[in-house]
């Protein structure tokens, strides 16, 4: 293919219009506000890194990034273990697998909000479905899930996750469909049962995939605010209160925009770290194909 | 031995479905009957007396038909607004040198780590200079100009197609457009389902950003229509749910209708690892 | 639709004619139009809000007003995001546990004057505008309506278990009787089903205890958190009637929440709740108590002096930006002035002309409970609360729901949490806020 110098940016314009004023300036611009004392109103003063340092000797900071990650870390390993079981009972080739693909997908094409109010309900401590259940089946004190700071925020993870399994198993799928028939065959013929194949097959071709998900899923964890909002409010106390849910408060309820605006970047930062981090272990758990 | 194996495989596959579908099915159980059903102790998993009011209520009183229309245009327009940005680009990063290649695509992948919450106040700001402050523009122009995993899709799906596809036109002289236009737009219409979906997703469920652009209820998406029923007085949780199941069907009728297409999108782009 | 417009045309003309020629000389360049942004936070009265202003409109030919009504929930999040684009609407609805924070950013324009040229203290509950809106002497906004909180009972849940209704000036020990008599346990399980009382932290729900045994847990002056001995004297009652008495539950059990605690005593399982006056309408209308009903004010403490309510504002104010302020004020005036009917059936109109109306008292003029509403009138002439700086935050309030003061008191009365513990963190969190609130 020939063409001029100037044609690829032709191309890539209106992304690179995008990318620089509704995405990378905002981001600039919440770094420059990170070290001000801006609240809405007034005008900006700048005050260094009291804002950092703040956050950074504050306990209650810490028990929240403690939250961020907590979620990350039941959300994570849920989705890359999970959404790969639903693959791959999927990809065994039964009947009605469309019909059952389309209802395992049905939750991630629901708003969150939706799904945060019906599992609120069935969460209830005391008209809740599953404490209806528990309780028929002779427990005697179910616990108050959302109500209960030891479990709320295990919940508000796990209903997340059930949100966003589909979409995963999606591209689980498709990276199944690339492993070759042949390779079960032959070890079949070696006479390795089911969960042998799964184990020395498909576990060590999938894991770039894998690799893939959890990096795509992390991402993701971090984007919590909606569910947060609509199932706890933060709640019991702080205990489901996660970074970006923080950030909300204090960028609209106190209008500390500097203070938020830093609390932005140690997010970003925290998320950096994570990815960078795991690109960097990639190597010792991704099987390469050669 | 094998038949067993199976008939566990169902079991297991249905129990899920059924984890899966049961909150579904309780929006529209509760959706058919007054408020006090959603506190019914112990609960009504049948409805007794179902009925329509809850929806003649939401589309007289509340203008969901409004808000649903609203919705529509709203991802319709950002959606298609993305299949044609991110395959321009996503085929210029696939196919074609250029300096700064790397660092821009780059400069890309890590806005997609950046969540809402750390650039809405700077964003409102940019907003509300160019006077777009209660109308759809917010919404609409940034994801048409650019969605940060459509770029990667487009760009993994174009290097995964076979190059010859190309030489022919090619060796016909013909221009990179042209290229772009006549042979690698026809082969994605898969993964140009599969963006479409997704994209239409983020913003036919989006929240924050409708929550803090739109004013006038006139304008108001269907998640905001929605979160209205959840007032500071009360909450009329029998409307929130029927509007809940309002918001549902669309998006999944659209996704039954490109089911095919979306999966074969998926796989075809090669975006798994 | 151009016939429409024609004749929108001709009305906007004749009511110029109309009021050009009426006998207020009126100062040169007042014809020239004038428009105002008005924000209201309850889309539920955005029919009653326009009506009245077709009436403003109709009077005041030069004047249109925009009306936005939003909802609750995202009303400050959009007002605070106006206010960073310099966009503030000329006139807004304003309440006390926001006031102090956006006079601190100078976002608010000082009414003082105007107040005390325009206003007679005596039409108004003027108790209720000192509370919620003099900041160091300086008024901010105006209220155009107040609600307190209230003790809220099942009359046939009383009657069928032979229970005395609560009188004026009942105190905790006859309260605390009647609560251990209405909590029964019905299916005979051994756990109770039926509470006295349910309680939890809201500060609508809580506070009122606080100021009827004469307590404060601020201190005004320093304004830390620092409960005088009479706080937590009460702050050991209430914590004693979950943990000792057993005639309230754990919050915990029922999800308490802002919905969860009034649906507790519509579905009976709570004889007496305490709320707000504005769910007067959720019990009459929302979902309707199918068991009469009625209102009593908060039982007295051993320490108490006089009966204070715990009540406040919901205002209108006008931002410093405002380009028009006169307008702005004028029409203010007039918001005041509307009928009884017009407002939240538990809400008190500020004036005290349409609060004592047959209209407001919608026992008398319409039959419907609680038949003791009146008995808000009396009290509301001696109102007080604890909104600071960032009282959002430290009593865990909208999207902080559940935080600050309110983890302490829940985890207290969930029996998590001794109440020395809760004296110990509360006093460590709540001045960490209040303190980086007033550095």
């Amino acid at each position: 293919m020939k063409y001029k110098l100037y044609v690829p940016y032709l191309f890539i314009l209106l992304a690179m219009i995008g990318l620089f004023v509704f995405r990378l300036g905002p981001l600039f611009f919440a770094g420059v506000m990170s070290v001000t004392d801006w609240s809405m109103f007034g005008n900006p003063g700048f005050v260094g890194l009291e804002n950092y340092i703040d956050f950074l000797g504050d306990s209650t900071f810490w028990k929240i990034v403690g939250h961020t990650l907590l979620f990350s870390l039941i959300f994570v390993p849920t989705i890359a273990f999970g959404s790969l079981i639903l693959a791959v009972l999927l990809n065994q080739g039964v009947k009605g697998t469309t019909a059952f693909r389309a209802m395992y997908f049905a939750p991630v094409i629901t708003s969150t909000v939706a799904v945060g109010i019906v599992w609120r309900w069935i969460f209830g401590a005391d008209v809740g479905m599953l404490n209806f259940l528990l309780r028929s089946v002779g427990v005697e004190s179910p616990p108050s899930w959302l109500s209960d700071r030891q479990f709320s925020l295990f919940v508000v993870a796990f209903v997340f996750a059930w949100k966003r399994l589909g979409y995963y198993m999606v591209i689980y799928l498709a990276g199944l469909q690339d492993i070759p028939k042949t390779l079960y065959e032959a070890a079949r013929i070696d006479g390795a049962g089911n969960f042998g194949l799964f184990r020395r097959i498909t576990i060590p071709l999938i894991t770039p995939t894998m690799f893939f998900i959890t990096i795509m899923a992390l991402v993701d964890s971090f984007k919590n605010f909606d569910i947060i909002y609509t199932m706890t409010r933060g709640g019991p106390g702080r205990a489901s209160t996660t970074m970006a849910y923080y950030i909300y408060q204090h960028a609209f309820e106190l209008f500390e925009m500097g203070a938020a605006s830093s609390l932005s970047m140690l997010l970003l930062l925290l998320v950096g770290g994570i990815a960078v981090l795991n690109f960097y272990y990639k190597s010792r758990w991704v099987e390469t194909q050669g | 031995m094998k038949n067993y194996g199976r008939v566990i495989l169902y079991i297991v596959l249905i129990i899920i479905a059924i984890i899966n579908v049961f909150p579904f099915y309780w929006m529209i159980n509760v959706s058919l009957q007054p408020l006090e059903a959603v506190y019914a102790d112990p609960p009504e998993f049948i409805a007794k007396h179902p009925t329509l009011d809850n929806y003649r209520e939401i589309f007289t009183k509340y203008n969901f038909l409004r808000f649903t229309l609203n919705s529509l245009f709203i991802s319709l327009t950002a959606a298609l607004g993305q299949l044609f940005t991110c395959s321009l680009a996503g085929f210029a990063f696939a196919r074609m040198k250029f300096p700064g290649k790397e660092l821009l695509f780059g400069l890309i992948i890590a806005t997609i780590m950046v969540p809402i919450e750390v650039v809405i106040i700077p964003e409102f700001l940019l907003m509300a200079k160019l006077g777009w402050i209660n109308t759809y523009l917010p919404m609409i122009v940034p994801s048409f100009l650019i969605g940060t995993t459509g770029v990667f899709l487009m760009r993994s799906f174009y290097e995964n197609v076979p190059k010859e596809l190309e030489e022919a036109a090619v060796v016909d002289g013909a221009k990179p457009f042209t290229i772009y236009w006549r042979i690698s737009i026809p082969v994605s219409s898969a993964s140009l389902s599969a963006l479409f979906i997704i994209s239409f997703l983020i913003n036919w469920n989006a929240f924050l950003r409708p929550l803090i652009y739109l004013n006038s209820k006139e304008l108001y998406t269907l998640t905001l229509g929605l979160i209205s029923f959840v007032g500071e007085f009360s909450a009329l949780w029998n409307f929130l749910l029927a509007g809940a199941v309002v918001s549902v069907v669309p998006i999944f009728t659209v996704y039954l209708i490109m089911q095919k297409q979306f999966i074969e999108g998926i796989t075809s782009t090669g975006v798994k690892g | 639709m151009k016939k429409l417009l024609l004749l929108l045309i001709l009305l906007i003309a004749a009511g110029m004619l109309f009021a050009a020629g009426g006998k207020e000389a009126e100062a040169p360049g007042a014809d020239e139009p004038i428009v105002l942004e008005y924000w209201m936070w309850d889309p539920n009265f955005a029919e009653q809000e326009q009506a009245m202003i077709d009436r403003y409109e109709a009077e005041h030919p030069n004047v249109t007003i925009n009306l936005t009504a939003l909802d609750p929930k995202s009303y400050w999040t959009k007002l605070a995001a106006m206010a960073a684009s310099k966009q503030m609407p000329d006139v807004f609805n304003m309440h006390p546990n926001s006031v102090e924070d956006f006079v601190d950013q100078t976002a608010l324009l000082d009414l003082t004057e105007m107040i005390k040229k325009d206003f007679n203290k005596d039409e108004y509950f003027w108790s209720v505008m000192e509370s919620s809106f003099s900041i160091n002497d300086r008024y901010y906004a105006v209220p155009f309506a107040w609600v307190g909180s209230l003790i809220y009972y099942n009359k046939d849940m009383f009657d069928k278990y032979g229970v005395a209704y609560p009188t004026d000036g009942w105190g905790w020990d006859e309260f605390l009787e009647k609560a251990q008599a209405l909590t029964k346990d019905l299916d005979g399980d051994g756990k109770t089903d039926q509470w006295g009382y349910g309680v939890f932290s809201r500060y609508a729900v809580y506070d009122g205890w606080i100021l009827q045994n004469d307590g404060d847990y601020l201190n005004r002056e320093k304004l830390t958190f620092e409960p005088d001995a009479n706080a937590k004297q009460a702050i050991q009652f209430i914590f004693d009637l979950a943990n000792k008495y057993m005639v309230s539950p754990h919050p915990k059990d029922y999800d308490l929440d802002k919905k969860k605690i009034k649906l507790m005593f519509q579905q009976e399982n709570a004889a007496m709740i305490s709320e707000g006056s504005w769910n007067i309408k959720f019990m009459r209308q929302d979902m309707q108590a199918d068991f009469d009903w009625d209102v009593a004010i908060f039982p007295r403490g051993p320490n108490w002096k006089v009966d204070t309510m715990h009540a406040w504002a919901d205002g209108i104010a006008i931002p410093a930006s405002a380009k028009n302020p006169e307008a702005a004020w004028e029409f203010i005036k007039y918001i005041l002035q509307r009928p009884a009917a017009d407002y939240y059936p538990g809400k008190v109109p500020f004036y005290k002309a349409e609060a004592y109306s047959d209209e407001w008292d919608i026992y008398k003029s319409q039959g419907l409970p609680p038949e003791h509403k009146p008995i808000i009138l009396s009290y509301g002439e001696n109102a007080s609360h604890f909104y600071t700086k960032y009282w959002k935050f430290w009593r865990g309030y909208a999207s902080a729901e559940g935080s600050g003061l309110s983890e302490f008191i829940d985890a207290s009365l969930n029996g998590d949490m001794t109440m020395d513990e809760f004296y110990a963190e509360a006093d460590k969190e709540m001045n960490k806020m209040l303190d980086k609130a007033y550095r």
